[in-house]
């Protein structure tokens, strides 16, 4: 527990009362089996809701219609959120936590006027980062902007942009100098998901959902404008996400892990038979499991207390902002793993699901194989090995391979 | 007392300093063959550090502080693999007399437990190492007159004890805690031969020992939340040793990936040996945390102190005793000498893992505990 938590226990009865009043009760049985375009009217909804009450962006400054939250209230909305199982706020993540805090950060006060107020009026973001040969080594992305007057001409492919589909604007990096050092020639644009040219086709991913697209870029024309930062210094431009903004979503993942997962689990587990007949919970073996994901759960909420704290009283961040994202992703993956396992048989049943985030489709072994998207995606838990190797412990990098 | 964030911070520095330069590694290995392994001038010293009178109360001449400094110490303790008498004293210790109810014992002992000019231990663990009280090994008896029988084992510095606190059983299986010193009649003390010499635990045996009232911390019979609490404390001391141990590991194997170089290039900069380091930082900084959890638990009980120890030994003895395991791969073949200090730091994080309770115990009673909420 935070101390400086206590002080704040009229905000969490507030957040509390509003979740008891706007979350709907269904929403789960609703939304199961949802296909895209059903989950985008579902969640604009949930957005809306709340938007009204001030929970939209509670991380961005007032002055941009943000809530201007402190780190601490925005602990508290997390776990009340988690706490009551409200819809995650997944239509608006990109836009919320990616493409604003970036034109926040690096736009020019002429940016921030023309994007910030749609992002908060519920104008949908994707992200063209990732390309088909440019996954873990983002820096060697291909797709190649040619300046043109005023505008830059872009042709490319870019995969791995979430719901591509629904967004109207898309956060992009482009090459715009193929001569450079790869992470010098990088340029960030802001691009019109309307612009001529862009085919956007949804991938179908292992569970069978599509929420991700491959987005194909012919000769696409993006005003100059809308370039955030300067030519060719874009790779800067995607390392100013704060830390800070992180630990606390990551503590609303961690509290649904915990209830959804490792909770859920142990619920699970007092239906489940085992092979002679028996309750699973009854199983030694099982509590044993049970109980070494509970501790694994409750270490990393530590971890993230220590991290917020850290962040509020020192000012910064320590070895433990390194470990979080990858603490999470495994263990994640482990108690879906453990789920699956216990469940035996029972837990094979294909059924109408959520879109997930590992922890919230409601069927165990969808849940599992997405969990990939947190080992993979943001940094597969190797490449984050590697940073915790070189900048942490200050080992040597990789050398680069020969003719790279 | 409870210290500020930046006291607890210089704290740490001063213990860190005079550990490294009173407890190196040339001086813990000299007190690996030494019977006692204590260095009395230094224990005098860190006495007058007053480590020893941390969790002790003021009124008993002691620093009434809670056990986030005890934690700070603990680790740095383990950070040096140390052979000192505070896992014994003052937790242990400590610990039983301040949970128990004797004002008669705690004023006869607190002052010199927390001064460190005699040293206390407690038998918690029976012929097995469980701390279950159906397993306890000591029996005490009631009809005429109070009498102990039996044994505990791996009893922390019973050797060098002036008292010796046992958790007893009864024929019902109900827990007394009685303190009886080593050169009673009847009391024997056989140092244990454990392969981490770091420490010196005891196998203590009670044949017929002749136990005043006076020397009860409870009321017979009622001493299971006093072994629930003593245990606890033992569980989260041996993990924030684990942590502080596999800490200074990880600082050791960084700094030699960087150093050692094969095939032209230093070993850190291939991928397998990196994520060796990566994962000893992952296992340090998520058992740090576990360990802060069950710090927490200590210092405020309506979180449940049988929940944080079981919290902090489900993770922490598994994954720093790990951590130790691939300080000596990333090593190679000097971690595997003697004369590298890398197998002191698996032994010891192998002993911290096995005591007050083994990792799966801990793990089922955990998911025990969900399973019925």
């Amino acid at each position: 527990m935070i101390e400086e938590l206590e002080a704040l226990e009229p905000f969490r009865e507030e957040v509390r009362q509003w979740c008891a009043t706007h979350i709907p009760k269904n929403w789960r049985t609703e939304q199961a089996g949802a296909d895209h375009h059903q989950f985008a009217t579902f969640h604009r909804w949930w957005g809306s809701q709340l938007r009204d009450a001030g929970y939209f962006a509670p991380h961005w400054p007032v002055e941009w219609g943000g809530g201007g939250f402190s780190l601490l209230q925005q602990v508290v909305l997390g776990e009340e959120f988690a706490r009551a199982d409200a819809p995650r706020n997944g239509l608006y993540q990109v836009a919320l936590y990616n493409a604003g805090p970036s034109i926040l950060h690096a736009g020019t006060d002429e940016q921030k006027r023309r994007f910030l107020p749609g992002i908060i009026n519920g104008t949908v973001w994707c992200q063209g980062f990732s390309e088909p040969n440019a996954g873990s080594d983002l820096a060697g992305l291909q797709t190649r902007a040619i300046r043109d007057g005023d505008h830059y001409v872009v042709t490319g492919q870019k995969v791995w942009t979430s719901l591509a589909m629904e967004a109207q604007h898309c956060i992009l990096l482009v090459r715009t100098d193929p001569t450079a050092k790869k992470h010098k020639g990088i340029t960030y644009l802001l691009m019109d998901m309307d612009s001529p040219g862009i085919e956007v086709r949804p991938i179908r991913q292992a569970t069978g959902q599509s929420e991700f697209c491959e987005t194909f870029l012919d000769e696409v024309r993006i005003p100059v404008e809308n370039r955030l930062g300067a030519e060719n210094e874009g790779w800067g431009v995607t390392q100013a996400t704060l830390a800070s903004e992180r630990g606390a979503v990551l503590i609303e993942l961690a509290e649904r892990l915990r209830r959804n997962g490792t909770l859920a689990l142990a619920e699970a587990a007092k239906v489940w038979k085992n092979d002679e007949g028996g309750s699973q919970a009854d199983d030694p073996a099982v509590q044993e499991i049970i109980g070494a994901r509970y501790a694994e759960s409750m270490a990393l909420r530590q971890l993230l207390n220590t991290m917020v704290t850290n962040v509020i009283r020192r000012g910064g961040v320590g070895p433990e902002a390194s470990v979080v994202k990858l603490f999470y992703s495994e263990l994640l993956q482990q108690v879906m793993k453990d789920a699956v396992s216990i469940g035996g048989p029972a837990a094979q049943n294909a059924q109408p699901s959520l879109m997930s985030a590992g922890w919230e489709s409601g069927v165990w072994l969808y849940d599992y194989i997405n969990a990939f998207g947190w080992t993979i995606g943001g940094g597969t838990s190797e490449i984050m090995r590697n940073i915790i190797g070189e900048r942490v412990l200050g080992l040597p990098r990789d050398p680069e391979p020969k003719g790279a | 007392m409870h210290l500020s964030d930046e006291e607890r911070d210089e704290l740490r520095d001063s213990a860190r300093k005079f550990l490294d330069n009173e407890l190196g590694s040339g001086r813990v290995r000299s007190l690996l063959d030494d019977p006692d392994g204590l260095d009395r001038t230094a224990w005098a010293t860190i006495a007058g550090l007053g480590w020893a009178a941390i969790l002790v109360p003021e009124e008993h001449g002691g620093m009434g502080a809670s056990w986030a400094e005890m934690a700070v110490i603990l680790h740095e303790v383990g950070r040096r693999v140390a052979p000192l008498p505070l896992l014994s004293s003052a937790v242990l210790g400590v610990e039983a007399l301040v949970g128990g109810s004797s004002d008669t014992l705690r004023a006869a002992w607190l002052p010199d437990v927390a001064a460190g000019e005699r040293i206390l231990t407690v038998a918690a663990m029976g012929p097995t190492g469980s701390v279950v009280a159906s397993e306890l090994g000591a029996v005490l008896t009631t009809s005429g007159g109070l009498r102990l029988n039996g044994s505990a084992r791996f009893v922390p510095d019973a050797h060098i004890a002036d008292g010796i606190i046992v958790a007893a059983r009864d024929a019902q299986g109900a827990m007394s805690y009685v303190l009886v010193e080593p050169s009673a009649a009847g009391v024997s003390v056989e140092v244990e031969q454990t392969v981490d010499q770091t420490r010196r635990l005891a196998w203590v045996r009670f044949d017929d020992v002749a136990v005043s009232e006076s020397a009860l911390l409870v009321e017979p019979g009622t001493a299971d939340a006093l072994h629930a609490r003593v245990t606890a404390a033992g569980a989260v001391a041996v993990c924030a040793d684990a942590v502080g141990a596999a800490e200074q590991m990880l600082f050791t194997s960084s700094k030699y990936a960087v150093e050692r170089h094969q095939f032209g290039r230093p070993i850190g900069s291939f991928q397998a040996v990196k994520h060796h380091c990566a994962n000893m930082l992952i296992a340090v900084e998520a058992s740090r945390a576990a360990v802060a959890f069950a710090v927490d638990g200590l210092d405020d009980p309506s979180i449940g102190v049988a929940e944080a120890a079981a919290v902090a030994k489900s993770f922490v003895g598994p994954a720093c005793a790990d951590a130790c395991q691939l300080a000596v791969q990333v090593h190679g073949g000097i971690g595997f000498t003697w004369e590298h200090d890398a197998h002191l730091y698996l032994k010891r994080t192998k002993l911290d893992e096995s005591l007050y309770g083994s990792t799966a115990w801990h793990r089922r009673r955990l998911g025990r505990q969900i399973l019925a909420g």
